[in-house]
C-alpha cells in the first residue's frame, strides 16, 4: 500500500512539475502550451544520448539547456511570428509544434523504448512496506516539491522575480514603470520549459524514453493546475501530488482504465464547492 | 438582402443548399471510387468542422467534447443497426436527438465553468465516454470496436459513391445554414455572448439558454455527421473518437479561420488532401503536418480563410468591392415610416409624469466585509442628463452596476420610473432590463470586432425580436422583415448619433470615438427611457469628449418622449457644462445631489473635485463661446 502510494506521488509530481510550468507560462502570457509534454520526450531523449557517452550524473546539464533552448524557440513562435490576438490560434500553434518534435524524434530515433538508469540513483530500488520502489521516484517526487518551492521562493524574494511577477499580473503598470514585459515573458516561456526539461528527466527512468511517452501526461498536468487555481505554483504542485496519489491509490480497488477517470472526478469535485480551484486568491472568469 | 428575388424568400436558404449539393454531387460523380471514400471523409469532416467552430468561435465555447458526440452517433447507429436492425431512416434521427439531448445536459452540467476549465470538464467527458466504449462488452466491441454492417435504405444498399453524395448534401447544407445562422439575430447573440457574458445579458441574451442549446446543436449536428462517419470508416473503434482525433479535428478549425464557414470547409479539405498528395512521405506525415499548421497560422493568422479574404482585398477592384459593401444596406430606407407588418415587440414604455426617472433609496453594497455604497439616497429627474462623480473607488460605478445587476444590495431600493427594480436580494434580471427601458453602455466599449457596424448596431434590438435558431438560418420572410426593420432602426439611431462612416464597415476599422458613439446607439436603437453611460469619455481626446457631451445634449431635443441619461464621469469640468442635476459621491457616501449650477457652488464639491483654484469663470467663457 505504501509503495502504491509512493508510486502515485511520483507520478503527481512530474503532473505536477508539468503544471507549475504551464501555469506560469499562462499567468506571464495567457497561452497554453500544448507542446510542454513534447519538451519533457526531447529532454528524456537528450538524457539518454548524454548518459550513454559520459557520467550520468551530467546529464542534467544538456537536459536544462535543451529546456531552456526550446522555451526560447516557444517564446519567439508565439509572440514573434504567431501575430494572432485570438489565444486558441497560437495555441493550436504550439500543438502543430508538438506534433513535429514527436514525428521527429520518431525519425531520428525511431519508436523503440529506451532504457535510461535513475539520474541520480541508478537502477537501485528500496523496500517499502510490503512493496519496491525504485529509490529514482523518491528523489523524483524530493526534486519537484525542492524546485517548486525554490521558484516560489524566487519569486517572492528576488527583484528578477518579482518584475516577472509584476509583469504577469498588470503588464500595463510594469510596462509603465519601466520594465520590459517582453523580457518577463520571454523568462517564463524559459522557466517553464526547464521545469517540463527537469521532468522529463526524472520521468525517463520510469516509464523508458520513446516518441509518445508524453502522451496524455500533459493532460493530468492540466488538471493539477486547474485543481490547484490556475495561478498558484505551490497549488499546482499540491494538485499534481494529489491527483497522483489517488489515482495511485485508486488502481488497488479498479483498473488502470477507470483510474483515468479519476483526475476528472476529482475536478469534478473540486469546480463543485469552489469554481475557481482550490488555492485561488482571484477569481478567474470570465467578464 | 439584395432585393433580386428569383426565389421566393423563404424558399432562398434551401434553394442556396440544394445548389451547393448539386455542384458538390456532382464533384463526387465524376471522382474514382477510392476518391469518393476520401471525398466522404472530408465531407464528414466539414461538417464536424462547422459544428466545432460555432461552438468554438460562435459562442465562445471551447469544448472538447466534440470526439465523444461524434462518437455516439457512429457507435449508437451501428448498434441499432446491427444488434437491434432499425432502419437507417429511424435509428439516425433517433440518434441525433438523443445525443442533441445529451448536449444539452453537459450545456447545464458545465454551466459555471468557462475557458479553460471549461476546456478540462469536456475532456473529462470525452474520457468517460472512452472509458464506456472500452467497458461495454460485446455491446461496443470493447478495443476492438465494431463493423457496421452495409448500409441500406429501403432495401437499396449504399455505396461508396451514395454515401459521398450523401455526405456533400449533408456537409453543403451545413454550410449555407451555418453562414446563415451566423448573420441571425440569435448568431449574434452567441458570438456577443463570447465577447463578454455581461454584455449579452445587458441586451437580453439569457446566456444560460444559448450555452446550453449551443451545446444541444452543435451535439446533435456532429451526430449526424458521426452516424454517417461509421459506414464511411467501415468500423468504428474508441480510437476513431479519442483525444487525438479531437485535437486534430479542433486543429481543423483553427487552420481554416476561427468564425469563418469558408475556413471550416478549407480546414479539412486542405489539411486532407496535403497529406494524401505526398504519400511517399509516409514517416514523416506528422511532421509536415505540424509544419503546416505552423507555417499557415505565421503567414495567416485568421488562418486560410483569413489568406483568401486579404487576396480577394487586393485583387477586387474598389468598384467591385464598393458594390460587395452596398449589398448590406441596399433596400432600406433610412428615417421612413416603420411597416406596420414587423414583427418586433412593442419597444418599452416611457416614463410616467411627475415620478422620478430612477431613485435611490438607502442603497448600501458591500464586497465582502467593505462597504463599497454606504446608504446612498438621490433621485433623477425625468428628461434631464444626470451626472454621477467622484473619484476612483468612490462607489461611481459599483452603483451603476448595483442598477444593471452585476453587483446586490445589502440594504435600499433601487426605482426606475416608479417600479422597484432592484432591492436585497431581488429584482429584475440583467437580460430583462431592456424591456423595462433601461439600456446601458461599458466603461470599455465591448462590441463583435469582426461585424459590420449595423450588425453591432442591430444587437441592441435582441429582446424585441422573435425569430430564433430555426427561424434566424431559414429566414422566412416574416422573419427578413422584422431583420430589415431592425436594420432601418440601426441605422436611424446611428444617424441620431452622429456617425458618419459606412454601417457596413467592420468594426475592427473604428476608432475609439467612433466605438463610443456606436455603443450610444446601440443603447439607443431601443428607445429606452433611461439611459446609463459608463464613462463615456473616457481614452478620448477632449473634442470628441466634448461633442459626445453635446451630441447627448442635443438627443434629448429629438426624443419623441423623455429620455433620460445618467453619465457615470470622473471629467468634471465636462459634467458641470453639459449635465443638468449631478450626484457626487466620495468613500461610498453622498455628498451632494443637486443642479450643476449649484453644485459648482458646493464648498465640499469644490475642495475635492475642482481644486480651490478652479476658475468658474473659465468654465463659464468657454461656455457662453460654445453657445455662440
Amino acid at each position: 500500500m505504501l509503495a502504491i502510494a509512493i508510486s502515485g506521488l511520483a507520478s503527481g509530481a512530474i503532473y505536477g512539475l508539468l503544471a507549475v510550468g504551464v501555469v506560469l507560462i499562462y499567468r506571464s502570457t495567457k497561452l497554453v502550451n500544448f507542446a510542454q509534454g513534447e519538451v519533457l520526450m526531447l529532454a528524456a531523449y537528450v538524457y539518454w544520448l548524454t548518459e550513454q557517452r559520459f557520467d550520468r550524473l551530467w546529464g542534467v546539464v544538456p537536459v536544462i539547456v535543451v529546456g531552456v533552448i526550446l522555451g526560447g524557440l516557444f517564446f519567439v513562435v508565439t509572440h514573434y511570428l504567431i501575430r494572432s490576438t485570438d489565444d486558441l490560434t497560437v495555441v493550436v500553434a504550439t500543438l502543430g509544434i508538438s506534433l513535429m518534435m514527436i514525428n521527429f524524434a520518431q525519425f531520428t530515433w525511431g519508436g523503440t523504448a529506451r532504457r535510461v538508469p535513475g539520474w541520480l540513483t541508478g537502477d537501485e530500488n528500496v523496500r517499502v512496506g510490503d512493496g519496491v520502489v525504485s529509490m529514482n521516484s523518491l528523489v523524483l517526487i524530493a526534486i519537484a516539491v525542492l524546485a517548486t518551492v525554490a521558484l516560489d521562493q524566487w519569486f517572492k524574494r528576488t527583484v528578477l522575480g518579482q518584475a516577472v511577477r509584476a509583469a504577469a499580473e498588470s503588464p500595463e503598470s510594469a510596462a509603465l514603470s519601466g520594465l520590459s514585459v517582453r523580457r518577463m515573458r520571454a523568462i517564463s516561456w524559459v522557466i517553464g520549459c526547464a521545469f517540463a526539461a527537469l521532468s522529463g528527466l526524472l520521468l525517463a527512468p520510469e516509464i523508458n524514453v520513446y516518441p509518445h511517452m508524453a502522451g496524455t501526461i500533459l493532460f493530468s498536468g492540466f488538471v493539477a493546475a486547474a485543481i490547484g487555481g490556475f495561478g498558484n505554483i505551490l497549488g499546482a504542485l499540491v494538485g499534481g501530488l494529489f491527483i497522483g496519489l489517488m489515482e495511485g491509490l485508486s488502481t488497488v480497488v479498479v483498473d488502470a482504465e477507470l483510474a483515468r477517470l479519476v483526475p476528472f472526478a476529482l475536478l469534478l469535485a473540486v469546480l463543485l464547492f469552489r469554481p475557481t480551484g482550490l488555492f485561488s486568491g482571484r477569481a478567474l472568469r470570465s467578464v | 438582402m439584395s432585393g433580386s428575388s428569383r426565389f421566393p424568400s423563404f424558399l432562398r436558404v434551401p434553394a442556396q443548399g440544394l445548389a451547393l449539393s448539386a455542384v458538390a454531387a456532382l464533384v463526387v460523380v465524376l471522382l474514382d471510387p477510392f476518391q469518393q471514400v476520401f471525398a466522404a471523409r472530408v465531407a464528414i469532416l466539414i461538417i464536424v468542422a462547422i459544428s466545432l467552430n460555432l461552438l468554438i468561435s460562435g459562442a465562445g465555447l471551447l469544448s472538447l467534447a466534440g470526439g465523444a458526440f461524434l462518437g455516439m452517433g457512429a457507435y449508437s447507429v451501428t448498434i441499432a443497426a446491427q444488434q437491434f436492425s432499425w432502419p437507417l431512416v429511424v435509428s439516425i434521427p433517433v440518434v441525433v436527438v438523443v445525443t442533441g439531448l445529451i448536449g444539452w445536459v453537459l450545456g447545464i452540467v458545465s454551466i459555471r465553468v468557462s475557458h479553460f476549465y471549461l476546456a478540462l470538464t469536456t475532456l473529462g467527458f470525452l474520457t468517460l465516454f472512452q472509458v464506456v466504449l472500452r467497458y461495454g462488452g460485446d455491446v461496443t466491441g470493447a478495443s476492438y470496436g465494431l463493423v457496421p454492417p452495409l448500409p441500406q435504405v429501403f432495401g437499396y444498399t449504399l455505396r461508396a459513391q451514395d454515401l459521398a453524395i450523401v455526405a456533400a448534401l449533408v456537409a453543403s447544407f451545413g454550410v449555407v445554414f451555418a453562414r446563415s445562422f451566423l448573420d441571425s439575430r440569435t448568431g449574434l447573440a452567441w458570438r456577443l455572448m463570447r465577447e463578454s457574458t455581461v454584455a449579452a445579458e445587458s441586451f437580453g441574451v439569457n446566456v444560460t439558454l444559448i450555452r446550453t442549446s449551443a451545446f444541444a446543436w452543435t451535439a446533435a449536428a456532429l451526430a449526424l455527421a458521426g452516424s454517417l462517419y461509421a459506414f464511411v470508416l467501415g468500423a468504428v473503434t474508441p480510437d476513431s473518437f479519442n483525444l487525438t482525433r479531437t485535437i486534430d479535428q479542433l486543429v481543423y478549425v483553427v487552420v481554416g479561420g476561427l468564425g469563418s464557414v469558408a475556413g471550416s470547409v478549407l480546414g479539412p479539405l486542405v489539411l486532407e488532401t496535403i497529406p494524401e498528395v505526398f504519400r511517399g512521405l509516409e514517416n514523416y506525415r506528422e511532421f509536415f503536418f505540424g509544419a503546416l499548421v505552423l507555417v499557415i497560422l505565421i503567414a495567416s493568422p485568421r488562418g486560410l480563410a483569413g489568406l483568401l479574404s486579404d487576396a480577394w482585398q487586393r485583387i477586387a477592384s474598389p468598384r467591385v468591392r464598393a458594390a460587395v459593401r452596398k449589398l448590406g444596406d441596399s433596400g432600406l430606407t433610412i428615417g421612413g415610416q416603420a411597416d406596420p407588418g414587423v414583427l418586433l415587440e412593442p419597444l418599452p414604455l416611457g416614463a410616467l409624469d411627475g415620478v422620478a426617472a430612477v431613485e435611490y433609496r438607502g442603497v448600501t453594497i458591500a464586497y465582502g466585509g467593505n462597504v463599497a455604497v454606504d446608504d446612498l439616497s438621490f433621485v433623477v429627474r425625468p428628461g434631464t442628463i444626470h451626472g454621477v462623480i467622484g473619484p476612483n473607488g468612490a462607489g461611481k460605478t459599483t452603483a451603476l452596476n448595483a442598477l444593471t445587476g452585476q453587483v446586490g444590495l445589502v440594504s435600499g431600493q433601487i426605482l426606475v420610473n416608479g417600479e422597484v427594480v432592484r432591492s436585497p436580494g431581488g429584482g429584475v434580471p440583467t437580460r430583462k432590463l431592456l424591456r423595462h427601458g433601461i439600456a446601458r453602455t461599458f466603461q470599455t466599449p465591448i462590441v463583435i470586432p469582426d461585424r459590420t457596424v449595423l450588425e453591432n448596431v442591430k444587437i441592441g434590438l435582441y429582446p424585441f425580436g422573435k425569430s430564433g435558431i430555426i427561424g434566424g438560418t431559414l429566414k422566412p420572410p416574416r422573419v427578413r422583415r422584422s431583420e430589415a426593420e431592425a436594420a432601418r432602426r440601426a441605422v436611424a439611431a446611428l444617424e441620431l448619433v452622429g456617425f458618419e462612416r459606412e454601417v457596413s464597415a467592420p468594426v475592427s476599422q473604428l476608432s475609439f470615438g467612433e466605438l463610443r458613439k456606436l455603443e450610444i446607439a446601440r443603447a439607443l436603437v431601443s428607445e429606452p427611457s433611461v439611459l446609463l453611460l459608463d464613462e463615456p469619455t473616457s481614452g478620448l481626446e477632449p473634442e470628441v469628449a466634448s461633442e459626445i457631451l453635446s451630441m447627448l445634449r442635443g438627443l434629448q431635443a429629438k426624443a419623441s418622449r423623455p429620455l433620460t441619461i445618467i453619465i457615470v464621469e470622473h471629467n468634471v469640468p465636462l459634467i458641470l457644462r453639459y449635465c443638468d442635476d449631478v450626484t457626487a459621491i466620495a468613500e461610498g457616501t453622498l455628498v451632494a445631489s443637486e443642479s450643476a449650477a449649484t453644485i459648482r457652488h458646493n464648498p465640499e464639491v469644490r475642495r475635492s473635485y475642482l481644486g480651490e483654484q478652479f476658475e468658474m469663470e473659465e468654465l463659464e467663457r468657454e461656455e457662453s463661446q460654445r453657445h455662440a
